[in-house]
Order: C-alpha cells, then sequence, then structure tokens
C-alpha cells in the first residue's frame, strides 16, 4: 500500500521537476586508474570516458540550512555549496555516486547529495554543486 | 641513489603502502587517494578502508653540478595514512593494521634510495561510523636533474 503511494509520489516528483527545471548533465568519472598497480594516479581522462553519465532535468532552488526535512547537511559542505537543486528519481544512475553536473556549459562540483528515499523508492535527490 | 623524476619518487612511497595494504588482505578499491574521484570509498559493510595523503614540504640543493651538469636537490614531506576500521570491533584491528603500515616504513630505504624517518601510530578516536587511527611518517629522497 505504501510501496504503490511512494512510487506514484516519485512520478509527481518527477513530473514536477520535469515541467519547472532545466537540463543538466549529471557524471560520475572514471574511477578505474590506467595503471592498477599505482592506483594513485588515476584513470587518463575521467570526464572523457566517465563510468556514467545522463541528462535530467534539475529545478534550482535556494539553499537552505536543513535538508529533506532534517538539519543533516554538514555546515561546511554548505560554504563549500554555490547552487542547490532537486533532480526526480529518473536518472539511470544513482546520483549520490555522481561528482558534477554540467550546467549549460559550466561544470560544477557536486559537494553533497541527500536522497529522499522512503522504503525503496528515491523520490528525489537534493544535490549540492559548486563551481 | 636518487629518483629522476618526482613521479617515480612518489611511486616507491606510495608503492610501500599499497603492497602493505595487500598483503594485509585489504583491497585497493578501499584506499582514497589525493584528486582521485572515488565513490567507493569510504565503503559501507564491515571493512576497513585508508585514505593517503602525501606532501613535500621543502626542498634545497644537495650538490654542485658534475661535468654532466646534473645536480642533486633534496626533497623532503609528510605521509599520512588514515585507516579507518569498522565500530564495535575494539582496538584488535585498529593496532594491527597501521602496525603493518608502520612497519613497511619504519627502518626502509627504497629502490632508489627514499627513506623515511619519525614513523609514528597515532589513535584518533571515531570519525563517523569508523575508528580512525593516522600513521604519519617524514620521508627524504634525492632527485637529480
Amino acid at each position: 500500500m505504501a510501496t504503490a503511494f511512494y512510487i506514484e509520489m516519485a512520478a509527481v516528483a518527477q513530473e514536477l521537476i520535469d515541467e519547472n527545471g532545466r537540463d543538466v548533465t549529471a557524471i560520475r568519472w572514471k574511477q578505474a586508474p590506467a595503471e592498477t598497480t599505482k592506483p594513485w594516479e588515476g584513470p587518463d581522462d575521467p570526464r572523457g570516458t566517465p563510468d556514467a553519465t545522463d541528462t535530467v532535468k534539475a529545478c534550482f532552488v535556494p539553499i537552505q540550512g536543513s535538508g529533506l526535512g532534517t538539519d543533516t547537511i554538514d555546515q561546511d559542505a554548505l560554504k563549500r555549496t554555490g547552487d542547490v537543486c532537486l533532480i526526480g528519481p529518473g536518472a539511470t544512475f544513482d546520483l549520490a555516486t555522481a561528482n558534477e553536473l554540467i550546467d549549460g556549459s559550466v561544470h560544477k562540483k557536486v559537494t553533497f547529495v541527500q536522497t529522499l528515499k522512503p522504503a525503496d523508492t528515491v523520490l528525489m535527490y537534493y544535490v549540492g554543486v559548486a563551481r | 641513489m636518487s629518483f629522476s623524476t618526482r613521479r617515480a619518487a612518489i611511486t616507491e612511497i606510495l608503492g610501500l603502502f599499497r603492497t602493505a595494504w595487500l598483503g594485509a588482505g585489504q583491497a585497493d578499491n578501499r584506499v582514497k587517494y589525493d584528486n582521485v574521484g572515488k565513490t567507493t570509498v569510504p565503503p559501507t559493510g564491515n571493512t576497513p578502508w585508508a585514505r593517503v595523503t602525501l606532501r613535500h614540504i621543502a626542498a634545497g640543493q644537495g650538490s654542485l653540478s658534475g661535468e654532466s651538469g646534473q645536480r642533486m636537490f633534496d626533497r623532503s614531506g609528510i605521509l599520512t595514512i588514515q585507516i579507518f576500521v569498522p565500530p564495535g570491533k575494539g582496538l584488535a584491528e585498529a593496532t594491527d593494521l597501521p602496525k603493518i603500515i608502520q612497519d613497511s616504513y619504519e627502518g626502509v630505504r627504497t629502490t632508489n634510495g627514499a627513506w623515511f624517518q619519525d614513523v609514528v601510530v597515532n589513535e584518533i578516536g571515531f570519525d563517523g561510523d569508523f575508528f580512525q587511527t593516522n600513521v604519519i611518517a617524514l620521508f627524504e629522497y634525492n632527485e637529480i636533474k
């Protein structure tokens, strides 16, 4: 019963964000190192060949000192944050693992991600980014 | 013994950590290195993880040039390895794992001459869901160019 309600709410959240948001590209950089014996050197081109990428609608909102119903956002993370946006549950990968958003031509680093997820249903992501 | 590049020195210094870490039954994907966009660290679950930070702090000329025109330069810095073990497991793993890392550096000289002094283990306490212990080593090496 509750699960059906959450699925319905997820659809509503996605619809509202689609109506009021703009396109951004979420990226999870490539993580596998170029040389497995030297993981500290990282991958050759983490942005050029990302692990995951998806274009989603993001609705940018004023920065608040609180997250999704809680006061758990690290104040230091907030200081590093320039914008906060709401993203719906329709992304093709878990946005909690995203490294950056491309907003227009601007690359914005993800500073925190909060996920509103009652039971097993993701309703929306609350994503902080900084230039 | 000396290095011809900075990257070669870093590779030997951090290579000691990696060898000890893997030898202790740990995995590469639970180590966070500087500026590597790893989202699997810190891990969830009942496994230790580590964050490795290498900082050069001093440099100076160590020799006059010879016939080849090359000179030797001294480099030194601090290597900090933060080790996080799961909560509720007492001090056993929080002692043994840092000790393995400490032993991999203390009194050791690498193939090309990086050496370490004052390798210390500091218990820090709880950090989030994990118990943190730091291994800190001062390193020195020579670079010829």
